[in-house]
């Protein structure tokens, strides 16, 4: 080959800079072989503490079950080893599949309009809120108070450099966000968005018809998120609560908790706004033959045509998770996912009512309805919890830091408890005893 | 045919031990529950098997055949990286539970931070952007942290024309505006052009080297002294890093921030469109403004450092996409020191091979040796009334991914080039069937453009009509129904 190129290797490289060349090769190991690795993998993997079957963590992951299904048929490797779909011709399967998620996600979140995927919830809600400030131009948001922190932490991230100032609606007394506070803070001065999470980070379902009526009172976008893609099934969002965006986490939604990662951003917005919104998009039209086909369409808000005026810099997505979401939301299907949901608020119940009758338990927002996640306050302490749950298949629920909930006499700490269809009632009754 | 359109009421895949119990439910959220119902699709779990089985193969992946896609650098994806992502030890592992408990997740990533600090001679890393442009947003958003802080007039960034649309994109969404660099007659920056327009009000230059017509920069060292000694940062887009390895590094290059796409250069796969992972690497001096956490090993735990005083935030909610670090990490275990190198040395010369051979009929836009990729010119076929994305389509009849085409957007590319890649994962045997397979739709062009203009022939559609798409806008189900 490199007689028919005419040159030596070292000629093609002759123009490095030589003081900079790597001396006498990178200093790494000499490579494992495939049982090496093996073996190598298997060690350190057992430094991980025992597999579990349960989880009562939750705050913006979620244990759920994945049918044998969602990864055998995501992991097919003509959706694994392709590129984006630039060349539609031989990439209908990705794109007809990304179509499929679209329409799912239209009719979960009752929006007009959902693109092919986000990186995650925190930053396609990050995203909502530059979407809104590019609309309504006013350097002013508000993020209530119940929100995920590190969601709001993530919108501060990205609306730090354009001079947006982030403003937190404080939260009332049944752990949602304040009305009265909101309505004042609207008052104020102008404002591009209001950001509102149902299931909060709290766990409590907050009122977002009510909050839709009282942003729509002023001129600002109302953007709902979720970190439970698993509430889709039961709650309200979208048009019929007054939403702009609905943006949130699509994990639930058969991919696993894998440490952080990858999970799956979900954006859906009005039609109105389909030269405003980030991300892709995938299309219906037809071939030259008048045949269905599916094509990658309203490119011209993209970064690679429209560079620095771009809706934004989002080139590669979570395409493939989008697509196991898609497979697991076709496997469960209508009447299973509804079921899902159910299972998900029953087994909470079911869990609270349990801790409450160990009497280290209380719940704290007694009145404010919740869905898999609540938070209670107890007599155990963070260490205490864990070593009483050590023993058993389950990761150990959220202490909370000092001061987010009230206190309760009696019960210092408070945790956020979550609840899902994995928690069998076998393993509940462990739980109910090593905290007893 | 979609699911919905496969649907039949009744049908279902589920198969859970409880059934819907919506009137419990309901009763613990009165008010909030949907009324109307979300309708999914319905069917049998053997009929979903057959509906993605058959999409999948509607697909061309690297299993599949050559994909010499420029700037996308689609290498083989190993498959015990797969093996790896998918173990329930690594998958079944939440992301806020204890770091004590986490120990072996942690320890993998800590070293994957080590290895891609070595190869890239950078100080410290980020493993938390998904993807590239979520990476160079990253670095961005340092770089304005750290101007910031110590020369707050500093609002504008450099960008060469050639760059990935990307770039720009990023850069303004850091909150710079963006100064567009000429690229001069041999494919590089411009020097004069860099030097009128570094002034005190620039914060950085964005560089990817390799750049996007597969160059290598042969001014980075005045570059970077220029850019330095004037008060500016900069940046390496690490997209084409996969001709370097073990050859020369960024960070002994000068650069300040860098971010590497482990979907291209470190094997994970693209998965049609992401998950990918672009972690950030930064010298010392701003290793306190990355994003937190970072992983660290104190006395031989692993954990996750909170305490960066002055930490642009949080980019994403937890971590970083550990599944698809954990392939890449695999990656740089198996490959080593010298395979790394290896690496770098067959990409580079397969490049050089296929421009080589494909030179007399698609010439090369430079005179010159390339890195990974080459650009090639299709101009001289407009007059056999064919275009570059007819060569294209036709490519596909003859079972290959077509190049990237039509980029760069910039003159001498603006019009008629492709850029291929053929990574260093190819044979020779098949980039010569692929070079024969272009050098004989060369020859089609002339005599029988038709087969050409009609192209692709054997795909399971046609062109699809991208105009269509967008004037008769349906991008879900709902769309299609009308309501």
């Amino acid at each position: 080959m490199l007689q028919k190129i005419g040159l030596q290797f070292d000629d093609i490289v002759k123009c490095f800079p030589g003081n900079a060349c790597v001396e006498g090769g990178l200093h790494l190991p000499e490579g494992l072989t495939e049982d090496q690795m093996v073996e190598y993998w298997d060690t350190m993997m057992s430094r991980n503490s025992d597999p579990k079957k349960a989880s009562l963590l939750g705050a913006g992951a979620y244990m759920h079950f994945i049918p044998a299904v969602v990864p055998h048929l995501a992991s097919l490797p003509g959706f694994v080893t392709a590129y984006t779909p630039y060349q539609p011709e031989i990439s209908q399967g990705t794109l007809q599949s990304l179509f499929e998620f679209q329409s799912f996600m239209v009719e979960l979140t009752d929006m007009e309009l959902a693109n092919c995927s986000m990186y995650d919830g925190a930053s396609s809600t990050a995203e909502a809120m530059l979407m809104a400030h590019r609309i309504k131009k006013a350097d002013r948001v508000l993020v209530a108070a119940t929100v995920n922190p590190k969601y709001l932490a993530t919108v501060r991230t990205y609306l730090e450099p354009h001079g947006i100032a982030v403003d937190v609606v404080r939260m009332d007394g049944n752990g949602r966000v304040s009305t009265e506070d909101l309505e004042l803070q609207l008052s104020a001065s102008a404002c591009s968005a209001v950001l509102v999470q149902s299931p909060n980070y709290l766990g409590i379902i907050e009122d977002l018809g009510a909050i839709g009526t009282t942003v729509h009172g002023h001129d600002a976008l109302f953007v709902e998120s979720f970190t439970e893609a698993m509430a889709l099934g039961l709650l309200k969002y979208g048009v019929g609560t007054g939403a702009d965006v609905v943006v949130g986490e699509g994990q639930s939604l058969g991919l696993s908790m894998s440490f952080g990662g990858p999970h799956l951003g979900v954006f859906a917005t009005l039609k109105k706004y389909n030269r405003d919104f980030p991300g892709r998009i995938v299309g219906e039209s037809i071939d030259t033959k008048g045949r269905q086909a599916f094509v990658m369409t309203l490119r011209a808000r993209e970064q690679d045509i429209r560079r620095e005026k771009a809706t934004s810099n989002i080139c590669s997505n979570h395409a493939l998770n989008a697509l196991t979401a898609a497979v697991y939301l076709g496997s469960v299907g209508e009447s299973g996912f509804r079921a899902l949901a159910c299972e998900n608020v029953g087994k909470l119940q079911k869990l609270v009512s349990g801790l409450e009758a160990t009497g280290h338990f209380t719940r704290v927002f007694k009145q404010s309805p919740v869905f898999n996640e609540a938070v209670l306050a107890s007599s155990i302490a963070p260490q205490d919890m864990r070593s009483r749950l050590a023993g058993l298949p389950v990761f150990p629920p959220l202490a909370l830091a000092r001061g987010v909930a009230p206190e309760v006499p009696g019960m210092p700490y408070t945790y956020l408890v979550c609840a899902t269809e994995m928690l069998k009632d076998s393993l509940l009754g462990q739980v109910l005893g090593a905290l007893s | 045919m979609t699911l919905y359109e496969k649907s039949v009421a009744g049908r279902s895949a589920f198969s859970f031990g409880f059934e819907e119990d919506r009137a419990a439910a309901e009763a613990c959220v009165p008010e909030f529950a949907r009324a109307a119902v979300k309708p999914l699709p319905q069917t049998s779990e053997l009929d979903l098997v057959r509906h993605f089985t058959n999409l999948a193969t509607m697909n061309y992946g690297v299993d599949t055949g050559f994909y010499p896609l420029g700037s996308c650098t689609m290498k083989y994806n190993p498959k015990i990286n797969e093996r790896f992502a998918a173990d329930p030890r690594l998958t079944v592992r939440h992301p806020l539970d204890d770091a004590t408990d986490n120990q072996g997740v942690l320890q993998m990533e800590f070293e994957l931070k080590e290895s891609l600090q070595e190869i890239t001679g950078m100080d410290d890393f980020t493993l938390q952007p998904a993807c590239g442009a979520h990476g160079e947003l990253t670095g961005m958003l340092i770089i304005h942290a750290y101007m910031r802080d110590h020369d707050a007039k500093r609002t504008k960034v450099l960008i060469p024309d050639s760059a990935h649309g990307t770039n720009p994109a990023s850069a303004s969404m850091a909150g710079f505006q963006v100064v567009t660099v000429p690229s001069n007659e041999r494919g590089g920056v411009d020097m004069d052009a860099l030097d009128k327009l570094m002034d005190d009000t620039v914060a950085a230059i964005m560089l990817t080297n390799p750049n996007t017509v597969g160059l290598f920069e042969e001014n980075i060292t005045e570059i970077a002294e220029l850019v330095h000694a004037r008060g500016g940062l900069l940046y390496y887009d690490g997209a084409n890093l996969n001709a370097l390895m073990g050859l020369i590094r960024p960070g002994d290059l000068g650069f300040d921030v860098v971010h590497l796409n482990l979907h291209k250069t470190f094997s994970t796969p693209h998965g049609g469109g992401g998950p990918g992972a672009a972690p950030v690497g930064v010298k010392k001096f701003l290793a306190d403004y990355l994003p937190i956490p970072v992983v660290v090993c104190r006395d031989g735990q692993y954990a996750l450092d909170e305490n960066r005083p002055h930490t642009i935030g949080r980019m994403s909610g937890f971590y970083g996409n550990t599944a698809v670090l954990a392939r890449a990490y695999v990656y740089i275990k198996m490959m080593g020191r010298d395979g790394l190198l290896a690496t770098s040395r067959a990409a580079v010369i397969n490049a050089n091979y296929v421009k080589a051979l494909l030179s007399p009929y698609f010439p090369p836009a430079y005179d010159r040796p390339v890195m990974h990729e080459t650009v090639l010119s299709a101009k001289g076929y407009d007059k056999y009334g064919v275009t570059l994305l007819d060569i294209a389509k036709r490519l596909m009849d003859y079972g290959y991914h077509p190049p990237t085409i039509y980029f760069p957007h910039f003159p001498p590319y603006a019009e008629e080039v492709m850029m291929v890649e053929p990574t260093e994962s190819e044979s020779k045997e098949t980039m010569d069937s692929f070079c024969d397979a272009l050098i004989k739709i060369s020859q089609e062009a002339k005599e029988n453009p038709d087969l050409l203009l009609s192209a692709p022939h054997d795909t399971v559609v046609t062109r699809v009509n991208e105009t269509y798409a967008a004037r008769h806008l349906v991008t879900s189900h709902r769309d299609k129904k009308g309501t």
